[in-house]
């Protein structure tokens, strides 16, 4: 063999071999799933978890971030088939504070605050016109803390990120609003979920060539939920949301200094949810949605990312209403430590 | 531009930065802010979804999901002949009505999603409403102080139960409870009407003439799939809370409940032999009839007694559709309680207010009722 051909070999082995990692990483973590893991209504409901796909920060650094997303659940499916109705919409408008601190070179700790607006109106039947019912409710929703471990070296220089991590969610959000008539709102309308769930995650990510700026991601995380067993009143019973899964894979590819793009398939599978110890049907489902993206660093410290996901795929439990698109902008800062020499240089001055 | 003023500028330019992402993600924060009034961690704002003071504790009435007219009601719906109904299994149930000679029957596989549907038989205005939760299907008339009406879901449930709402005035009424619970007609008590609920199979057999709702409703939706599992059959399941348990009977039994003033009586289709039977009784000073067969699945309760004062005794009669009954007399009667043959022939049994539900949804409703044979 000669130069060329191994350089090409080596090439090669080097890129099957990080995506290789990327897959057995998705396979891993698809293998969560239980046989018995059913779907979830796509009602709403914290959107924490579609936001803990970014990797660990390096040490000493700060990273902010705000995310507001929208979604329109307005799609009723069957199964697996949509049916023709315009009898309700529903709207969910979300909004993410994230705190990422990279407590050492491999340790990052993230923080998220949530508010949420949901919206849920109906038509008047039969031709007679005219909106029916409007309910909104609003406030801030449940709130997570995650720790972060890279379990690959860090370095400027490496192209292949590796992290796990784990945390919970605290019913930091309401989950008793009532509406004007002081009669409970359902749980898929509340902020909060009034349960303390428990978060595990991972990501990868890996750059496949410097040059052309094309990296590969894929990120997993699965959520433990537990009842909020008084949410219809003491000693009358609770609600429980499905467990959750979400995986995402995909690529990016920089289009210029400042600007890439990403794009990638979305699985999502929740289990049903759970109303008084007993299933509460038409809840729960597996979706997979096409996730598009395009992000813009504004300068070293900001940068803004715009996305999207429309449904590729589901399969429900039940009949419920379910997303029919949903979109989101983010604006993120970094904070990074001062240099060493920095340092050094005011030490001196002040001395 | 020397090292200290470069030094300065990139901390000038972290600073501005970190105030432009406060304010942008301020500015972001509050675009998610509701425009509702409240206080506390969270507020809800509704419109028209009944308001005022309840007839019953508003702690227990909750928000099924849907919204109101989420599931949406239907009004005179498409009607096809027994003949072309092709979606009906044997064993679906159905409620029957009869105004005059014309008999219809509701399924409750479109039922199931629909939950009320108001109808008009020549210039008789009545609604059919069944909730799948508590199995009760009752006839009300949808004529209020001389006013037509029509009723629509309101999303609420009391007891798991139906919580129908008058379009008129938004007041929202209790299935179960007979009345107006909340809004303008609080505390009016609605008229009922008496309907059969057998299966379709037994239906057709008695009445061969029937129509019945088309699928074509003019709404989407799987009918035929019962959208709540093993809900019917299931006896710890519920989905939402009820403020009064009675475990004399398994939670799903059928049961034909009978109201006579402040007491009531049910009869468990458990107790029902397979061929037609009669029960001569006697209920809170009311002589009633109950006729019923747990093969054909039916039950009906009618007064004894007479507008003339007469009062008659039965007897069950088999395999002669549509007749059910024999009186002393020697009056045949159907299972609407019509006399089809005999000196009384065309003579209408005077209704109770009965209806089958689940045992378990009786009890919140009508605490402490005798159940026969027990």
């Amino acid at each position: 063999m000669n130069n060329t051909q191994r350089y090409c070999y080596l090439y090669l082995k080097k890129i099957l071999g990080k995506a290789l990692l990327i897959v057995l990483l998705l396979i891993v973590f698809l293998l969560i799933e239980t046989p018995n893991l059913y779907a979830q209504c796509s009602c709403g409901g914290p959107p924490l978890l579609s936001s803990l796909e970014s990797p660990s920060t390096a040490a000493g650094v700060w990273q902010f971030s705000m995310t507001t997303e929208y979604s329109s659940v307005s799609d009723f499916v069957t199964f697996k088939t949509e049916l023709n109705d315009d009898i309700r919409d529903r709207t969910v408008a979300s909004g993410l504070l994230q705190v990422d601190y990279g407590f050492s070179d491999r340790i990052t700790i993230s923080a998220l605050l949530t508010f949420l607006q949901q919206e849920r109106s109906t038509s008047t039947p039969f031709g007679l016109g005219g909106q029916s019912e409007f309910l909104r409710t609003s406030g801030f929703g449940d709130a997570m803390l995650l720790f972060k471990y890279s379990l690959l070296s860090p370095s400027a220089l490496a192209r292949t990120q590796l992290a796990i991590g784990g945390g919970i969610k605290g019913p930091l959000g309401s989950s008793g609003i009532l509406n004007d008539n002081n009669t409970l709102i359902a749980a898929t309308m509340q902020p909060g979920t009034g349960a303390w769930d428990g978060i595990f995650w991972g990501s990868a990510t890996s750059v496949m060539n410097r040059s052309l700026g094309l990296n590969v991601f894929a990120s997993a995380t699965y959520r433990v939920t537990s009842a909020n067993n008084s949410f219809f009143g003491d000693g009358l019973g609770g609600y429980r949301f499905g467990n959750e899964l979400l995986t995402t894979a995909g690529a990016g590819i920089r289009l210029s200094s400042r600007l890439n793009t990403t794009a990638g398939l979305r699985y999502r599978s929740t289990r049903i949810d759970q109303t008084l110890d007993n299933p509460a049907d038409n809840s729960g489902g597996k979706w997979i949605n096409f996730s598009p993206g395009v992000n813009l660093k504004l300068n070293d410290v900001i940068s803004v990312r715009s996305s999207g996901q429309i449904p590729l795929w589901r399969e429900l439990q039940g009949t419920q209403y379910t997303t029919s698109y949903s979109v989101s902008f983010s604006i993120f800062y970094t904070l990074k430590p001062k240099s060493t020499s920095d340092n050094n240089s005011i030490l001196k001055k002040l001395n | 531009m020397t090292h200290g003023n470069s030094k300065k500028m990139t901390l000038l330019k972290e600073r501005l930065g970190f105030l432009t992402f406060t304010i942008i993600a301020i500015a972001l924060i509050s675009s998610c802010s509701s425009s509702s009034n409240g206080s506390g961690p969270g507020n809800g704002a509704g419109s028209g979804q009944g308001n005022g003071a309840w007839l019953i504790p508003s702690n227990e009435v909750f928000d099924g999901g849907p919204g109101r007219d989420g599931i949406p009601a239907l009004l005179s719906p498409e009607m096809i002949s027994a003949a072309k109904a092709t979606y009906l299994l044997e064993q679906d149930l159905v409620i029957g009505v009869r105004v005059g000679d014309v008999v219809r029957a509701y399924p409750h596989p479109i039922l199931d999603w629909h939950e009320i549907i108001n109808d008009k038989i020549g210039s008789t205005a009545f609604t059919v409403t069944y909730c799948p939760l508590t199995g009760t299907a009752i006839g009300w008339d949808r004529v209020l102080n001389g006013r037509e009406t029509t009723f629509g879901v309101s999303g609420l449930l009391y007891n798991t139960n139906l919580m129908p709402f008058d379009r008129e005035t938004g007041s929202v009424w209790s299935q179960m409870l007979l009345k107006s619970v909340n809004g303008e007609r609080i505390g009016l008590e609605i008229e009922t009407f008496q309907m059969i609920e057998t299966t379709w199979k037994t239906f057709k057999e008695l009445f061969p003439q029937t129509a019945v709702v088309s699928t074509n409703t003019g709404f989407s939706r799987p009918y035929g799939s019962f959208p709540y599992g093993d809900y019917k059959s299931n006896n710890n399941r519920l989905l939402f809370p009820v403020n009064v348990t009675d475990t004399r009977l398994p939670g799903k039994d059928r049961v034909v409940g009978l109201i006579v003033g402040a007491k009531s009586k049910v009869y468990p289709f458990r107790n029902f032999p397979d061929t037609i039977a009669t029960i001569n009784d006697v209920v809170n000073g009311m002589p009633v009839v109950v006729v019923s067969s747990k093969l054909k699945n039916f039950g009906m309760v009618f007064q004894r007694a007479l507008s003339d004062g007469t009062e008659l005794t039965f007897t069950p009669s088999q395999g002669s559709a549509p007749i059910v009954m024999t009186d002393n007399e020697g009056n045949s009667w159907d299972l609407f309680g019509r006399a089809v043959s005999g000196p009384r022939a065309g003579t209408e049994l005077l209704p109770t207010t009965s209806y089958i539900a689940y045992w378990f949804s009786w009890s919140p409703f009508n605490p402490g009722a005798a159940i026969h044979g027990q």
